[in-house]
C-alpha cells in the first residue's frame, strides 16, 4: 500500500493538466475502486436508490478505468458517513482500495438530487464532490451524470454515460430499430413495425435505417415517437447508413441489378452523388473518418470482402486489410486513429479486430466467445460496442478500444443487432 | 377506384415502356393491349404450377446457378413466356452467417442471379422483379449446416397487386 501512496504523492504537482489515470498504453493499470451502495438522506429519495445504484455501478464497471471491489470484502460499518472526517480510510485501504466512491440521495418533490463524493483512500482526503438534479422519474440519468464526473476526474475527457446507443430488437413479425441510453436501458422503438434494420444515430440523434415498411428495402429516418419518413426511397435496396460527425451528411450503399455502390448526400438525402463504380462488385457499410473527409468501407473487388479507404468524392482509393477473405462493417473511431471491423478467421468463427489506419498494423480483440460482430466506437472512442452469441442469444456487449474489460450490456432477454453508439 | 385501376394501368404502361428496348418499338401496340389485361386465373394457375418446382439454393457465400435450379427455372420461364400478363417477384435470401449488411448485398445479388437467367431466357423485364431479405426469414431457425443450407435460397412467387385491384373494381 505504501508504493500508490508515493506514486500519487509524486504525481501530484502535474494533476492541474495531466489527466489521473492513463487511459491507454503500457502503463495502463485498472484503478481499485470501492463503491458502497448509494443512501438516501430522506424517505422519498429510496425509491430511486436501487435504480441509480444499478446504473451507477454498471458505469464505472463497464468503463474500463476502474476495477471495482467486490462489496462483499467491504470492512466499513454500513452506517459509515460521507464525510472524510467521518470515514475510517483504513477499512478502505485494508480491501484494496485506492479510491472510494460514496453517493447520497435527497428529493426535494420531483427533483432527485444526488451528491458523489470521491476519496482518495491512501491520502485520507477527499478530491472530488459532484451534485446533479434530475426529474424523479430519470433516476438513471443522475447516476450517468454522476458517473461522468468522475471519469472526467480521472481522465480529462467528457464520459460517456449520457450518450445514446441505437440498435434492431427481434420482434414477433420483423424487426424494430430502437434508441437508447448508452447502458441498452430506456430503450424507445424508433421503427413502426415490419422489418428494420442497419441503424445509425445522427448528432441530432434522429435515427436513419433500412426498412421493409413500403415494400423494398429504403431509407427512413425518425425519433421515439414520431413516424419515420422516407430519407433515400427510389426502389432500389439502400442500406447502410452512416452520418457525417457535422451531420450535415449521409454515406450509405445503392444495390442496382448485381452490383452495390457507395453514394453520398446530403443528410436530407438531396444532391446524392455516386462515389464507387464498379461493375459486378458489391461496395457497402461506408464508416466516415472523425474529420468527414474520408469514408471507410467494405469491398468485394479484389475477390473478397476487404476494408478500404477513400477520400469523400471517391478519389484515392486504398485497400487496407489484406489478411483473411471476409473483412466487413468498418467502424472509424472518434479519435480517428483506428478502424474496427468484423472479420471470419480460417475457422469461420467471426470476431473483432482494429487495424491502424496510419501503420496498418492489426490487433484481435475478441477470441474464443462465439461469433463478435459489428463494432461501433462511443464517442470519445475509449470503448467499443458490440454484438456477440456468447451467451447463446445475439445480444450486446461493450469493452475498451484494446479489447480488454468485456461486459454485457443489462438489457432484458432478447436478439438483438447492429449497434450503432451515438452523441 | 378508378383511380387505383389508373395508377395501375399507367405503372404497367411505364414498366412495358421501360422494358422494350428503342429498335423494338414498332411491336409495342400490339404488346400493350396483351399487358393491359390482367391475369386470368387459367394464367395464373400456370404460373403456380412452375413456381412449385422452383428449387434455387446456393452454396455458402456464393451466387451461382446451380444446374439443379436452371432446370427448375427454365421451367418457369416457358410458363412466364406463355403468361406475359403474370409478374413474379424473386426474393434472395441468405443463412444467418455474416454480417447484415453483406447478408443483404449478398441476397440481393442471388435474386439478381436468377433475374438474370430467366431474363435470357427470353422473359420481359417487366414481369419480373426482385428483392433482397438477407438473413430476415430463415425457413429453419436450426444452427445446422442441412438448414443453412436450406435457407440460402430464391423464393419465387407471383406478385399480387394488381389482380386485387382488378377484381375489386
Amino acid at each position: 500500500m505504501r508504493l500508490p501512496f508515493l506514486a500519487a504523492l509524486i504525481a501530484l504537482p502535474c494533476l492541474a493538466q495531466q489527466p489521473v489515470i492513463e487511459i491507454s498504453g503500457a502503463n495502463f493499470r485498472p484503478m481499485p475502486v470501492a463503491v458502497p451502495a448509494v443512501t438516501a438522506q430522506d424517505d422519498a429519495a429510496k425509491e430511486a436508490q436501487a435504480e441509480v445504484d444499478a446504473a451507477l455501478m454498471f458505469d464505472l464497471q463497464a468503463c474500463g478505468l476502474f476495477q471495482v471491489l467486490d462489496r462483499k470484502s467491504y470492512l466499513a460499518d454500513a452506517k459509515e458517513g460521507v464525510t472524510a472526517s467521518s470515514i475510517t480510510f483504513e477499512n478502505w485501504v485494508n480491501v484494496g482500495a485506492e479510491t472510494l466512491v460514496k453517493t447520497q440521495l435527497s428529493r426535494d418533490g420531483d427533483t432527485l438530487r444526488g451528491e458523489l463524493r470521491l476519496f482518495n483512500v491512501n491520502a485520507g482526503r477527499e478530491e472530488l464532490k459532484a451534485s446533479e438534479s434530475v426529474p424523479s422519474k430519470d433516476a438513471r440519468r443522475l447516476a450517468h451524470k454522476l458517473a461522468n464526473a468522475v471519469y472526467k476526474h480521472f481522465t480529462k475527457e467528457t464520459g460517456p454515460f449520457e450518450s445514446r446507443i441505437a440498435f434492431v430488437r427481434k420482434t414477433a413479425s420483423g424487426k424494430d430499430v430502437y434508441l437508447a441510453d448508452w447502458d441498452g436501458k430506456n430503450a424507445a422503438a424508433v421503427s413502426t413495425g415490419n422489418i428494420n434494420v442497419l441503424p445509425s444515430i445522427a448528432p441530432d440523434r434522429s435515427v436513419a435505417f433500412t426498412s421493409y415498411k413500403r415494400g423494398k428495402p429504403e431509407l427512413f429516418v425518425g425519433r421515439p415517437g414520431q413516424e419515420p419518413t422516407p430519407l433515400v426511397a427510389n426502389g432500389r435496396m439502400v442500406a447502410g447508413v452512416d452520418f457525417s460527425a457535422d451531420g450535415k451528411r449521409i454515406a450509405y450503399s445503392v444495390s442496382d441489378g448485381e452490383n452495390a455502390e457507395i453514394y453520398l448526400a446530403a443528410a436530407d438525402g438531396t444532391g446524392a452523388r455516386k462515389l464507387t463504380d464498379t461493375r459486378y462488385f458489391l461496395n457497402s457499410s461506408p464508416a466516415f473518418s472523425p474529420d468527414g473527409k474520408k469514408l471507410a468501407f467494405v469491398s468485394n473487388r479484389g475477390g473478397s470482402p476487404q476494408i478500404y479507404v477513400m477520400n469523400v468524392d471517391g478519389s484515392d482509393v486504398k485497400r487496407l486489410t489484406f489478411q483473411g477473405n471476409y473483412n466487413q462493417t468498418p467502424a472509424w473511431s472518434p479519435r480517428g486513429d483506428l478502424i474496427a471491423f468484423t472479420a471470419r478467421d480460417e475457422r469461420n468463427a467471426f470476431d473483432l479486430f482494429t487495424i491502424d489506419v496510419t501503420t496498418g498494423k492489426v490487433k484481435r480483440l475478441t477470441q474464443d466467445t462465439r461469433n463478435n460482430e459489428e463494432p461501433s466506437f462511443s464517442p470519445n472512442g475509449r470503448l467499443i460496442l458490440f454484438c456477440s452469441t456468447r451467451g447463446g442469444t445475439k445480444s450486446l456487449y461493450v469493452m475498451t478500444s484494446d479489447g480488454e474489460n468485456q461486459v454485457a450490456l443489462p438489457m432484458d432477454k432478447g436478439d438483438f443487432t447492429t449497434p450503432d453508439w451515438g452523441p | 377506384m378508378t383511380r387505383i385501376a389508373l395508377s395501375v394501368v399507367l405503372a404497367l404502361v411505364s414498366g412495358c415502356v421501360r422494358a422494350v428496348p428503342p429498335v423494338a418499338l414498332a411491336p409495342a401496340p400490339e404488346l400493350l393491349p396483351v399487358e393491359l389485361e390482367p391475369a386470368t386465373d387459367a394464367a395464373l394457375a400456370d404460373v403456380e404450377q412452375a413456381l412449385a418446382e422452383v428449387n434455387v439454393h446456393f452454396e455458402f457465400d456464393s451466387d451461382l446457378l446451380d444446374p439443379q435450379a436452371m432446370v427448375s427455372l427454365q421451367k418457369l420461364a416457358k410458363a412466364l413466356r406463355r403468361n406475359k400478363a403474370v409478374t413474379v417477384v424473386i426474393a434472395g435470401n441468405c443463412d444467418e452467417r455474416g454480417t447484415e449488411e453483406y447478408n443483404l448485398l449478398l441476397a440481393q445479388r442471388r435474386a439478381e442471379s436468377a433475374r438474370q437467367y430467366l431474363t435470357l431466357l427470353g422473359v420481359t423485364d417487366a414481369q419480373l422483379d426482385t428483392i433482397s431479405y438477407g438473413a430476415e426469414r430463415p425457413l429453419s431457425t436450426e444452427k445446422t449446416e442441412a438448414a443453412y443450407s436450406l435457407n440460402r435460397r430464391d423464393d419465387v412467387a407471383v406478385k399480387r397487386p394488381a389482380k386485387v385491384s382488378m377484381t375489386s373494381r
